[in-house]
């Protein structure tokens, strides 16, 4: 992962190597649902409606073996076609773009990983947690299928990690995190449930993936340092205000475990750090991680939205918004790599929006057909607000 | 030729079908491919039309018969093509149309796919079971090999080990292997646990290394491959499979092995007692009996398969033209407007020459049906939209009219530049590319092509291949007009070609006394017929040493005479246009202005030029050259007639000045400058006895008006002068009075309708600024462009020498140079002459030819009149349909 200094990012030379893979992806960006496409999905009656309303659209091709349309079907697919332009974005990039565009798919294995365990936990069928997996951050079968053979407890883990994970390129995260438990643990015995246990070690993966993406993006350097460096930053305070919300109520909030387990659970970038995350391991309460993130101008409106409690926006709704509004100004600069990870960012919300609709229209629950977040859309808050 | 100079005419018409009949209608109609219909539903979502449930019918249908496609890819089977004109024409039979054929298609297809899909799942669950017994025979076998074998190897070597203190270096890793275990249990039982089973050779080493690590390498692991890759019963691919075997110790290490095999997906097969020989025997036995009647059932299963899909693969293509015909139906009915009871209307466009045939078609089709409700196709009152462009092609004009589309489609019945771009491009590459030698394979090429038309007709091409063939004729005309050029210049591989004997010789060239530096003599007197060489340039011109300096003054007059009379061309068009739209502004203050302007001053460049080339300069210059009348040079048959009355008679004067006279019979002194030596009187130093500068005449035309230095007919600075004027002229007319009589019919239009609307005042007003603007620049545009592009044509010149002087370099220096050294470097010359002909000459140099060609065409031609703003015509028609959906495919 050692990057030459200034071989990429200057207007001299990106377009040399980069040029072709930056201009795919321009070229894919037209492929984004508009908002006339959205109006017409939300009118829509039935399901067939939907899937004769994205025959115009790119998905065309996709849905045109599937006789039957439902809301998961259309995901899998949707996701299926995203990753397949992934994957030829892959193919076409190289170095520092292609390590850049793994980075992106370290995510999904992670997330993947969780998925595989958890579901071992509850002991579901391995065949069913693998259709479940995202497609993006798949490994061999048979690793997948080694996964969730181990036993839940930090032998199985360190088992789990020498055995399988050791060859992955998620590996060096997940070793971290048992260095850091040996570390502490230290033969102490943890009573928290297994299933926290699953998310505390998806957290500290998924903080270290950060840390470590933020790493590389600032070695780069150039644009890709700017744009991309302020997306995982507001990436690492989301995830730090969400773990803190989300431990209320569960044994992480316990004033002893706050800043030994919870604190460790913060990104070690981001805007809140370190001031904010170190007011944040003291937060006990919602009321008091309201006035810590007041002094965050940022994300005081994210959190008013939520304090508000009105219900017709939950947290991460306004988090999402706040994504996407972010992630379209990537779009806007050009010789950096911020427009892969936006890209594939957009899309999956897009998806997601899409699957939205379809189980809106489904259940027959049009009122709340209209709450999702459109990509590149006129009608975005943002761009209204301006206009007023 | 008519029909391809304006495009067909339309009519816009609309036609009120009954609904029974409207399928049948249609069906006719998109046989005939002469009408364009336009949606009439533009605000409605295609899944809120009327027949959108056919289409989606169609659609279902349509992904069956993909899935057919890929069965029958599995079993390589082609599916069999049809001819496209030979399946419209079959006669459609009532129920052999519209729901009821979509209802026995459905039936049909719906059954053969459950039948497929049944034999498909058949066939997974026995190659499954058939993969277990082949791999179980495999195990077997392997197993007890291994142990038959290796194991008492294994044995002994433990034995020795043991007996005789590690001796027996070779064997040294099975001892460290089992030495230890061997030493502490020695004398206890021992024996060790195994597990055989089948993994994917390509997974191999990682299984081995996920074994090693999750035993801490407390195991042994052995494996054999199986030599027949074993199909996977999902996809049907073949895989490459190894047996293994693994010896371990203890249980729990037994729960890890299995976890890790379920892992890779690896069949684990129990053995018997391995020393139990008859037991393995009679398992190994039956196991093949077995193995033998799983066999026999899949190969029946597969053969049942491979029927069914041979049967679908002679049908699929017509089912599948079958759909796509019934889902254009559809699609075109969804544009159709429900009208009064049971009845849809429909607007579209058709060729005018067709609409007799339309309105059969649609009686017919009513006719059929037995209905009492009449059907209308009628023209419906003007004013239409604007018409589409269509122009009937045939092979050979197909290229050309696309050529010009690709630039823009033309508007309608305007001139198509096609029409003359057919003849004018492949000859404007032709004299870029003059070459008999280079020009000769490019039309062998063009004439392959064409030799192989009928088959390519046919065949799938790939991409490149299709544009060759599409442009065939256009590539054997370049061919032919290169080889014309070539024999104009007279260049052959960059050599002259002495075909019909030069008209000039150097003095003792028979018996070879020629050295550099000799002069060459015409055969005969300047005007002899037996001076003209019959046809092209006489060859010694490349041997000359003013070769270069001939050519180059010879083509660059050639590319301004050329490039002049094709934009003149270009301008008239734009006349033929005012007048065939009736454009009576656009005719005389815009076309009229234009051909003044280019006529003054490039026409007239055109005819100095051939003016210089029809003087008899020889006679003229002698006329004022001072000779002894006593010189054999006096009365020289050069002297011929220079002005009426002085008919080339030798006149001696009165020789009272220096002693010499000119021919005419003036009587030198010495010191007499060429005015006065000259028996004609045009003005200027040179008085018409001397060859102009062209280049300086026409530049001081504009920059010295009235001041001729060399002219060449008198009066010639006076007509300049009337000619410069014109040009200044015409340009003011050409700027300002279409725009003053526009503006002034809006006025008049405007006061006559409507009155005091101020709102339509502000509009005009904007409007006229507008027009000027417009107008400046297409008058920039012209007068500028008339230089510029004059100038541009010089490329016709440029790639030509650039051609020859290639040509030259390649001849010179790899032919030429090795030709006197030795046998071998002349294979290797060659064999370089050869190859940088053909990459740079016959590649290279061709693209760009052509895309000069093309860019002259597309720039200097065409926006002389070209207006490109036309709308394709894209007819509603099954065989274009078929035609696009096979390409696609």
């Amino acid at each position: 992962m050692t990057v030459p200094k200034g071989i990429h990012g200057g207007l001299s030379d990106f377009n040399i190597q980069h040029g072709f893979v930056e201009g795919l992806v321009r070229g894919m960006r037209s492929s984004f649902l508009q908002d006339s496409d959205y109006h017409h999905l939300t009118q829509c009656e039935n399901l067939d409606d939907v899937r004769l309303n994205l025959t115009e659209s790119d998905y065309a091709e996709v849905l045109v073996d599937s006789n039957t349309l439902n809301p998961s079907d259309l995901q899998t697919v949707s996701i299926q076609k995203l990753v397949t332009e992934f994957k030829y974005l892959r193919s076409q990039a190289v170095e520092p773009l292609s390590t850049f565009l793994d980075f992106i798919s370290y995510e999904y294995m992670i997330e993947n990983i969780m998925l595989l365990l958890k579901g071992a936990l509850s002991g579901r069928d391995i065949n069913e947690l693998m259709a479940q997996c995202h497609p993006l951050g798949m490994f061999k079968d048979s690793t997948m299928r080694s996964i969730p053979t181990f036993e839940p407890n930090a032998k199985g883990f360190a088992d789990l990690y020498q055995t399988v994970l050791v060859d992955t390129p998620v590996g060096p995260y997940f070793a971290m995190f048992l260095q850091e438990s040996s570390d502490k643990a230290s033969g102490e015995v943890r009573n928290v449930i297994e299933e926290v246990e699953i998310e505390i070690i998806k957290s500290s993966l998924i903080k270290y993936w950060i840390e470590d993406f933020h790493q590389f993006v600032e070695k780069l350097g150039g644009d890709t340092a700017v744009i991309m460096g302020e997306i995982l930053k507001v990436r690492a305070d989301t995830n730090a205000i969400n773990i803190t919300l989300n431990s209320f109520g569960t044994p992480l909030n316990e004033p002893g475990m706050r800043t030994s387990d919870r604190k460790r659970l913060y990104p070690a970038c981001g805007h809140l750090y370190p001031a904010g995350t170190s007011m944040l391991s003291d937060v006990a309460d919602e009321d008091e991680l309201g006035r810590v993130l007041e002094l965050f101008p940022q994300y005081s409106g994210i959190w008013n939205v939520h304090a508000s409690g009105t219900g017709e926006k939950s947290i991460d709704d306004a988090f999402y918004e706040r994504d996407v509004q972010m992630l379209e100004l990537a779009f806007e600069s050009q010789m950096h790599f911020g427009v892969f990870y936006a890209y594939v960012k957009l899309k999956e919300q897009e998806i997601r929006n899409l699957v939205w609709i379809s189980e809106c229209i489904l259940q027959q629950q049009k009122e709340e057909i209209n709450k999702f977040v459109p990509v590149f859309s006129f009608h975005a808050p943002w761009r209204s607000k301006k206009k007023n | 030729m008519s029909k391809w100079f304006r495009s067909e005419p339309m009519e816009y018409i609309s036609l009120i079908v009954n609904e029974d009949a409207a399928h049948s209608c249609l069906a006719d109609l998109g046989k005939l491919g002469v009408i364009q219909f336009t949606d009439l539903n533009p605000d409605l979502t295609p899944f809120q039309r009327r027949f959108v449930s056919y289409v989606k019918r169609c659609d279902e249908l349509e992904r069956k018969l993909r899935f057919f496609g890929h069965e029958c890819d599995k079993f390589n089977l082609e599916l069999l093509s049809g001819d496209i004109d030979n399946f419209l024409e079959q006669p459609m039979s009532p129920d052999q149309s519209g729901s009821k054929l979509l209802e026995s298609l459905e039936a049909e297809l719906e059954g053969y796919e459950n039948q497929l899909k049944e034999l498909n799942t058949y066939s997974e669950k026995l190659t499954i079971e058939y993969n277990e017994k082949v791999e179980l025979q495999e195990v077997l076998e392997k197993a007890r090999r291994f142990f038959m074998t290796d194991a008492p190897r294994l044995a002994v070597s433990e034995l020795t080990t043991g007996g005789a203190g590690g001796k027996g270096a070779s064997d040294g890793r099975r001892e460290g292997l089992l030495a230890g275990e061997e030493e502490h249990g020695r004398d206890l039982d021992m024996r060790f646990s195994s597990i055989t089973g089948v993994v994917s050779t390509e997974e191999k080493s990682r299984f081995e290394r996920m074994i090693f690590r999750a035993t801490r390498g407390n195991c042994f692991v052995r494996f054999a491959p199986i030599k027949q890759p074993i199909t996977d019963p999902q996809s049907g691919e073949l895989v490459e499979k190894s047996v293994f075997i693994v010896f371990y110790k203890s249980v729990s290490i037994e729960n890890k092995l299995k976890k890790i095999c379920d892992a890779f997906s690896a069949h684990r097969y129990s053995l018997p007692d391995m020393d139990d020989a008859p037991a393995v025997d009679r398992m190994l036995t039956e196991n093949a009996q077995e193995l033998v009647d799983s066999r026999t059932v899949l190969l029946k299963n597969q053969d049942t398969r491979f029927r069914l899909c041979q049967m679908l693969s002679q049908h699929c293509e017509k089912w599948t033209w079958l759909v796509l015909r019934e889902k254009a139906i559809y699609h075109s009915l969804n544009m159709f407007k429900a009208d009064v009871s049971g009845m849809l209307r429909g607007e579209g466009w058709v060729i005018e020459e067709a609409l007799p045939e339309c309105k059969d078609a649609v009686m017919r089709a009513h006719a059929d049906m037995d209905l009492a409700m009449p059907s209308l196709v009628d023209q419906v009152p003007k004013p239409w939209p604007t018409p589409p462009t269509h122009f009937t092609t045939n092979k050979f004009t197909y290229g050309y009219q696309e050529f010009v589309n690709t630039y823009g489609i033309p508007r309608y019945r305007e001139a198509n530049p096609a029409l003359f771009t057919a003849a004018t491009f492949p000859f404007l590459f032709g004299v870029m590319y003059g070459d008999i030698g280079h020009g000769t394979f490019l039309f062998a090429g063009g004439l392959y092509m064409l030799y192989n038309e009928k088959a390519n007709d046919k065949a799938r091409l790939g991409e490149m291949a299709a544009g060759m063939h599409a442009g065939r004729y256009m590539i054997a005309m370049m061919g032919f007009f290169a080889v014309y050029a070539g024999f104009i210049y007279n260049d052959m591989f960059s050599l002259g070609l002495n075909l019909f004997k030069s008209r000039y010789i150097f003095d003792g060239q028979d018996n070879e006394a020629v050295e550099e530096g000799d002069e060459a003599y015409p055969v005969a007197n300047y005007g002899d017929a037996e001076t003209v060489y019959p046809f092209g340039l006489d060859p010694v011109w490349h041997v000359s040493s003013n070769e270069l300096l001939f050519f180059n003054s010879f083509k660059m007059k050639l590319s301004v005479i050329l490039g002049i009379t094709q934009m003149f061309a270009g301008t008239c068009l734009k006349g033929i246009n005012a007048l065939y739209f009736n454009e009576k502004y656009d005719f005389f203050f815009e076309f009229l202005p234009m051909v003044a302007f280019a006529s003054s001053l490039f026409i007239y460049m055109v005819v100095l030029i051939f003016m210089k080339w029809t003087i008899n300069w020889n006679s003229r210059m002698l006329a004022a050259t001072c000779l002894d009348p006593d010189d054999e040079g006096w009365g020289s048959a050069d002297y011929q007639e220079v002005v009426d009355g002085l008919k080339g008679v030798w006149k001696v004067c009165d020789q009272n000045g220096d002693g010499t006279c000119t021919p005419w019979g003036y009587s030198c002194s010495g010191y007499d400058d060429t005015a006065d030596k000259c028996p004609l009187n045009f003005g200027g130093s040179g008085d018409g006895c001397q060859p102009p500068n062209l280049i300086t005449t026409l530049i001081n035309i504009a920059l010295q008006p009235g001041n001729v230095d060399e002219p060449m007919y008198y009066g010639q600075a006076h007509i300049q002068n009337i000619l410069l004027a014109v040009a200044f002229i015409s340009v003011p007319v050409l700027l300002l009075v279409k725009p003053y009589l526009l503006s002034r019919d809006m006025k008049k239009a405007h006061e006559t309708h409507h009155h005091g609307d101020e709102d339509e005042d502000e509009g005009e007003e904007h409007g006229f600024g507008e027009i000027l603007i417009h107008q400046a620049i297409e008058t920039i545009e012209f007068v500028l462009g008339m230089v510029s592009n004059t100038a541009s044509y010089l490329r016709l010149w440029a790639l030509s020498l650039a051609h020859s002087e290639l040509a030259t370099v390649f001849w010179d220096k790899a032919m030429v140079s090795t030709l006197g050294v030795n046998f071998f470097a002349t294979y290797i010359g060659f064999g370089i002459f050869a190859g940088t002909t053909f990459g740079v000459l016959l590649m290279m140099d061709v693209l760009e030819c052509f895309l000069h060609a093309l860019r002259l065409h597309w720039v200097e031609f065409q926006n002389k009149f070209f207006k490109a703003d036309g709308i394709r015509f894209t007819p509603y028609s099954f065989s274009q349909i078929i035609k696009d959906s096979v390409e696609a495919s």
